[in-house]
């Protein structure tokens, strides 16, 4: 599917829409480009493309305006490009309704990975859901609520089993502070950061080989967390 | 971590400049009793001047009697506040008016007399306050001038540093990108130009890091900064730091020992997470394929955390000289210059202290103390 997909590129930057445009048609995608937040989403309800990347920076449309109007409709996955060190634009964008972000300046790889993702999300919403997760020597079964690692059972307190469910549906994605205490501990909780980390803490203790050097579970700072996905056997 | 509002109930985020809120009522009060105290100290002395001379029959014109009264209104000028230099003169001459010259509505020559001088000394005063009052501003202008000269100066010096700091790269990007425009393209080797791409790619990281150490810089000599702080284990610090250095570290290996049981640190946690980066983005830089340790654990009062490499150790003598800003050693090529004052500057600003351990024959350990509160809060998990 995600070959032939049509990526939409809201970005006013010509140059950075030149190498984009160079690599992702290199990579089999087709291109729509505009350098205006308006003509973007006039252009994603005319031409319904597969995927947007957004800049969060647009002269004419803040890209979290963008991504609220674009949610009122559809939900076709949204990238967002943020400038470095504006979290709040990045945390904004991610609730109002965008997917993953990249900040900027960014690698083409961290641009590829977070659409390979975000298309393998848009597939598994539409195939037949595999309760069996399996990331490195991470095996985490959300049908039987278990958890192996290098085949052996762990086991999870309730909260820490949640946590790495949100996680695990979201796989590779990014998800806010704010949506994991909301979800697990309720409205009241958005501001509490502190117990997420302790709790990821916990986690990274039980899962990861080495706690002080994550492999699986990454924090993005300042925004939230990430459950990557390795593809190898380690 | 999100750069949050702290819970109600923990201690409220420290400002790094220490604003002398209560300031202004107490500076009022000062000034008030200084007005009451020259105000009382006039009227005594030119007093005891008048007793001196009935006592002791001195050949003085009566108009000695306000000779204290200009030093009172001269000292209030000067060193009063606009308000209480002008209250000074005013209540003085009043107190004066009352003293010599009652019961006030018998008219005798001499007190007319009195009257006399005491206005036309008034006017003086009101005079002497007006000038006084410009010539401060006058000064605290030049002051300021002065001051922002000397900042000038600075951030000249700064940009100079900060102008080769990002010209090197640049220079290489110039370089290896125009070699691969410019050449043709049938005369370079498909090896040859991966090799200036993988430069180009390699330079620009390096110039993207030297901007995110300026800004960094920057901010933290910034007036306004404000540590967001809150509790962290140092194992989820030492944790984001390597995976932000991610890319980097592929395949390095990285012995880690934090000691059981190590108190959290009520830190700045993305401050923190710098200072561990730019330390190993140090060992990488300096000694690359070498053996790396971070080791943590509490001492007294504090948390010391040290990060080793087996590297070419530090010159001798040295060892303070590499946390000053764009300091060049002996085997430093390229501009790391900030990497190390930021970790001090990060360090000290949360009350610990960060030096180059002397004496270590087999490599670099530098070495940072942060202080332990004893009010670390208990998070009851459903474990």
């Amino acid at each position: 599917m995600s070959i032939n997909a049509t990526i939409l590129i809201v970005e006013d930057e010509p140059e950075i829409r030149r190498f984009l445009r160079i690599s992702l048609v290199n990579h089999g995608y087709n291109l729509l480009e505009t350098p205006k937040g308006e003509e973007g989403l006039t252009l994603l309800a005319e031409k319904k493309p597969e995927l947007v990347i957004l800049d969060l920076g647009l002269p004419d449309l803040d890209g979290v305006t963008f991504t609220k109007r674009a949610r009122e409709w559809t939900s076709v996955p949204i990238i967002v490009l943020s400038a470095r060190s504006r979290e709040q634009d990045k945390i904004d964008a991610l609730e109002a309704g965008a997917d993953d972000y990249v900040t900027k300046p960014f690698g083409i790889l961290e641009l590829m990975a977070r659409i390979r993702v975000a298309f393998r999300h848009t597939e598994k919403a539409a195939a037949v859901e595999e309760p069996v997760f399996v990331t490195g020597e991470l095996k985490i079964d959300l049908a039987k609520r278990s958890v192996v690692v290098k085949g052996e059972e762990v086991h999870l307190t309730p909260i820490e089993y949640q946590i790495l469910r949100m996680l695990v549906n979201n796989a590779d994605r990014v998800v806010t502070q704010q949506v994991l205490l909301r979800e697990i501990w309720g409205p009241g909780h958005a501001k509490q950061g502190h117990y997420l980390r302790v709790y990821l803490g916990q986690l990274r203790q039980k899962l990861e080989e080495q706690p002080a050097r994550p492999k699986y579970l990454i924090t993005e700072p300042g925004v939230g967390y990430r459950l990557r996905v390795i593809e190898e056997e380690v | 971590m999100e750069r949050i509002e702290k819970p109600k109930d923990a201690i409220s985020s420290t400002s790094v400049t220490v604003k002398v809120e209560s300031g202004k009522g107490s500076r009022f009060r000062e000034q008030l009793f200084g007005v009451l105290g020259v105000v009382v100290l006039t009227t005594v002395s030119a007093l005891l001047l008048e007793r001196a001379d009935k006592a002791l029959s001195l050949p003085v014109h009566s108009a000695i009697f306000v000779m204290p009264y200009l030093l009172g209104v001269v000292l209030a000028a000067l060193k009063f506040d606009r308000w209480a230099s002008m209250a000074t003169a005013t209540l003085t001459v009043i107190s004066l008016v009352v003293i010599f010259i009652h019961p006030l509505f018998e008219k005798t020559p001499k007190d007319f007399d009195y009257l006399l001088i005491l206005a036309v000394f008034l006017i003086i005063s009101i005079v002497i306050n007006e000038l006084s009052f410009t010539t401060r501003k006058q000064s605290a202008r030049i002051a300021e001038t002065e001051a922002r000269m000397e900042t000038e100066r600075l951030k000249n010096t700064l940009l100079r540093s900060v102008s080769h700091d990002l010209r090197s790269p640049l220079s290489t990007i110039m370089g290896a990108a125009s070699s691969l425009c410019h050449a043709d393209a049938r005369e370079l080797k498909e090896h040859e130009r991966q090799e200036l791409a993988i430069s180009i790619c390699r330079e620009s990281e390096r110039l993207d890091r030297q901007v995110g150490n300026l800004l960094e810089m920057t901010s933290l000599e910034s007036a306004s900064l404000v540590l967001q702080q809150d509790w962290y284990s140092l194992e989820e610090l030492i944790g984001d730091a390597l995976t932000a250095l991610e890319r980097r570290l592929k395949g390095v290996k990285i012995d880690i020992e934090i000691e059981k049981d190590a108190p959290l640190l009520f830190v700045d946690g993305l401050l923190i997470q710098k200072v561990f980066v730019n330390l190993v983005e140090n060992c990488l830089k300096y000694a690359p394929d070498e053996k790396y340790r971070i080791s943590a654990g509490r001492r007294g009062e504090f948390v010391d955390v040290e990060v080793f490499n087996s590297g070419k150790p530090i010159s001798a003598g040295e060892e303070k000289k590499i946390f000053e800003k764009f300091y060049r050693g002996s085997h430093r090529e390229d501009g790391a210059g900030l990497g190390l004052a930021i970790c001090q500057s990060i360090v000290q600003l949360h009350g610990g202290a960060i030096s180059c351990r002397e004496g270590v024959n087999d490599g670099v350990a530098i070495k940072f103390q942060l202080p332990v509160r004893d009010d670390e809060p208990e998070v009851l998990t459903d474990g």
